[in-house]
């Protein structure tokens, strides 16, 4: 008995070190999607604060919910989820509310970013970056490359090899937009026939891939074409002049992504300095000119490229955005897409 | 039997050394397992929560009557894994068969040597071994243009992906759980009982199917078993062989945990696969009680 009560103790003093050594050292978790933050800016802040930061990746927002749920939520301080993820997360209690006082470069957000419907008042999120769905090709030689999702969904119109994304709404809403349809569509015919239509591109597709890795296989020439996000199109247009990135004449989705902090966040201190931090002028800057994303900080725009400004695959048009659509948060209704989801992937 | 032997009245000292791998099942094995099953009665949440009312609704979604009216996917995809199990099963015993007589007739230090050959792909990690075969059933390889030649260009599909691979894949991986048992039941065979049987008469395949295979059941049922049940569970290969399209069990149960956030759904898919080895031991030990009845 009292043998173990030693080891209990030597157990106990062992543990108690180990987080003395946690509590000197800072530490923040990021929980983000792959390429979507200067590494620099990162190594900016850790020796601005003194701390480190451990980052971990995702590739499409359902995988990012599913590992907050189960038991991420107190592992990571930092997450950003895209627009129509934010409803669920706060209802699920994963967000903390912000404490505006703590994050003074709040007064650094562009007035249409501000009260978002998915967030209203910003109560557990700030924006981070913005940015469209399209799609990325590689033109052949003498060949116009027709600016519409039939690229992937008209076995007629396949010219080569294509990636589809392996993110739910990101994928079913190409299909939904290329049918004429709206990104938020819960009737179950028209999810049927998209979902058929996907399952028949998946046969004659290389596969699905998250859209830095379908960028890839493009700039590789494993394949001609892909969905993905504009930044990776803008990017892989910079490095390879053959490329380009393509928002459909269908019409296509428009997102916002948020930063927020996760409810039990271990360092909840330092996650508000990081919020804070992003938000600075030319920190923003700097991150949409690594992303090649849209700013939606107004105090960044003196700081980023005019020709990125003036880029309009990263800023649209006016007529172009008419044409794009913000994801909803779906409710009971996400089920139909996750059971569509299920079946494209097994058939 | 000789069981009687060995089951002196020590029941209880024995407690001591069997709690560490009681307890280890107890954590480990019976409590997640509790879990499970009751996970698979719940109902899921709109955001991926588990909720009540109970239910019974994820098991009549795998029998295809999901949301979107009846489709017979994931019976179709619990059908090929079977099917598929069954057939690396069956090729498994028909190449394992001869092999582990073949290493019981070597002499004693070839023995050894040929069952270190058999484990010696453990040695390899499974992901690296699976690319191997990639890499080897290619459509460029040597092995691909052989059986172009062979069968003078008819088949049109190439070795890789394909369901062919898949199988090739698993019997690989699979051989050596069939063969170690199944040898350890050839080493034991009493040729005496081989030699009476030809003696009265017996022709070469009656004396196979009565003198023999009785011998040998209790180990060719284990091996098989062994074989079969991963099998059906398995996923990497699938993946890696089949080209990602052809899907099976395990691939439906992953996603369910992770993208589709369903773990009602997945852990219903995950007590069916287990009702299939529960069933598999349960012939096991019926079967397993045949020989000693017939001796």
């Amino acid at each position: 008995m009292n043998l173990s009560f030693r080891r209990l103790a030597i157990f106990a003093a062992i543990l108690s070190c180990a987080s003395i050594a946690t509590a000197a050292s800072q530490q923040l978790n990021l929980f983000i999607w792959s390429e979507y933050i200067e590494p620099q800016v990162v190594s900016d802040f850790e020796k601005k604060f003194d701390c480190k930061v451990v980052i971990d990746l995702y590739e499409d927002a359902e995988s990012m919910l599913a590992k907050i749920q189960g038991g991420g939520v107190s592992l990571y301080d930092v997450v950003v989820p895209p627009d129509h993820m934010v409803p669920a997360m706060a209802k699920l209690n994963l967000l903390a509310p912000l404490n505006r006082e703590h994050i003074p470069n709040f007064k650094n957000i562009e007035q249409t970013f501000l009260n978002p419907p998915y967030d209203s008042g910003n109560k557990f999120t700030v924006p981070y970056q913005w940015g469209t769905v399209g799609l990325f090709v590689r033109s052949a030689k003498g060949k116009t490359v027709p600016d519409s999702w039939s690229v992937i969904f008209d076995a007629k119109q396949q010219d080569g090899q294509f990636v589809l994304i392996d993110s739910v709404r990101d994928m079913v809403g190409a299909a939904l937009k290329y049918k004429g349809y709206s990104l938020n569509s819960v009737n179950p015919k028209e999810l049927k026939e998209v979902r058929d239509l996907i399952a028949s591109a998946k046969q004659r597709s290389t596969g699905f891939d998250g859209s830095v890795g379908a960028k890839n296989k493009v700039m590789a020439k494993s394949a001609r074409a892909a969905i993905v996000y504009s930044g990776e199109g803008v990017r892989g247009m910079t490095e390879d002049k053959e490329t380009v990135y393509i928002i459909p004449k269908e019409g296509s989705q428009i997102w916002v992504d948020n930063l927020a902090i996760l409810a039990q966040a271990p360092h909840k201190a330092l996650a508000e300095e990081f919020v804070n931090y992003i938000l600075d002028g030319k920190i923003g800057a700097r991150i949409s000119s690594f992303t090649q994303f849209a700013s939606p900080n107004r105090a960044a725009m003196e700081f980023i490229k005019p020709e990125d400004l003036k880029n309009p695959a990263i800023y649209p048009s006016p007529a172009v955005k008419a044409k794009l659509e913000f994801l909803q948060d779906l409710g009971p209704k996400t089920r139909l897409y996750d059971e569509i989801w299920t079946q494209i992937k097994a058939k | 039997m000789s069981q009687s032997l060995t089951k002196p009245n020590r029941k209880t000292s024995l407690w001591p050394i069997l709690s560490p791998a009681l307890l280890w099942l107890i954590v480990f094995f019976v409590i997640p397992l509790t879990i499970i099953i009751a996970i698979s009665f719940f109902s899921r949440g709109d955001y991926g929560e588990i909720q009540l009312p109970l239910t019974l609704e994820n098991y009549k979604r795998l029998m295809g009557f999901g949301l979107l009216g009846f489709d017979s996917l994931y019976p179709a995809i619990l059908w090929r894994s079977l099917v598929l199990g069954a057939l690396t099963a069956t090729v498994c015993v028909i190449a394992g068969l001869p092999l582990a007589f073949f290493i019981a007739r070597l002499s004693p230090r070839w023995k050894n040597f040929a069952l270190t050959l058999v484990v010696i792909p453990f040695w390899t990690n499974l992901l690296i071994r699976t690319y191997a075969w990639q890499i080897l059933l290619s459509p460029e390889s040597w092995l691909s243009r052989c059986a172009h030649t062979l069968t003078g260009g008819m088949s049109g599909e190439s070795l890789y992906p394909s369901t062919f691979a898949v199988v090739v894949g698993m019997v690989c991986d699979f051989l050596p759980f069939l063969v170690l048992p199944l040898y350890a039941s050839v080493e034991k065979i009493d040729w005496s009982l081989a030699e009476a049987a030809s003696d009265l008469g017996a022709n070469k395949l009656n004396v196979f199917r009565h003198a023999i295979l009785p011998q040998i059941a209790a180990g060719l049922i284990a091996g098989t078993i062994l074989v079969l049940l991963p099998a059906i569970g398995q996923f990497i290969i699938p993946d890696l062989l089949g080209g990602g399209k052809t899907v099976m069990l395990g691939n439906i149960i992953q996603q369910q945990f992770s993208q589709s956030r369903d773990w009602p759904f997945g852990s219903a898919i995950c007590v069916v696969a287990l009702t299939f080895v529960i069933m598999g031991l349960w012939v096991r030990a019926w079967c397993g009680e045949k020989p000693k009845e017939l001796r």
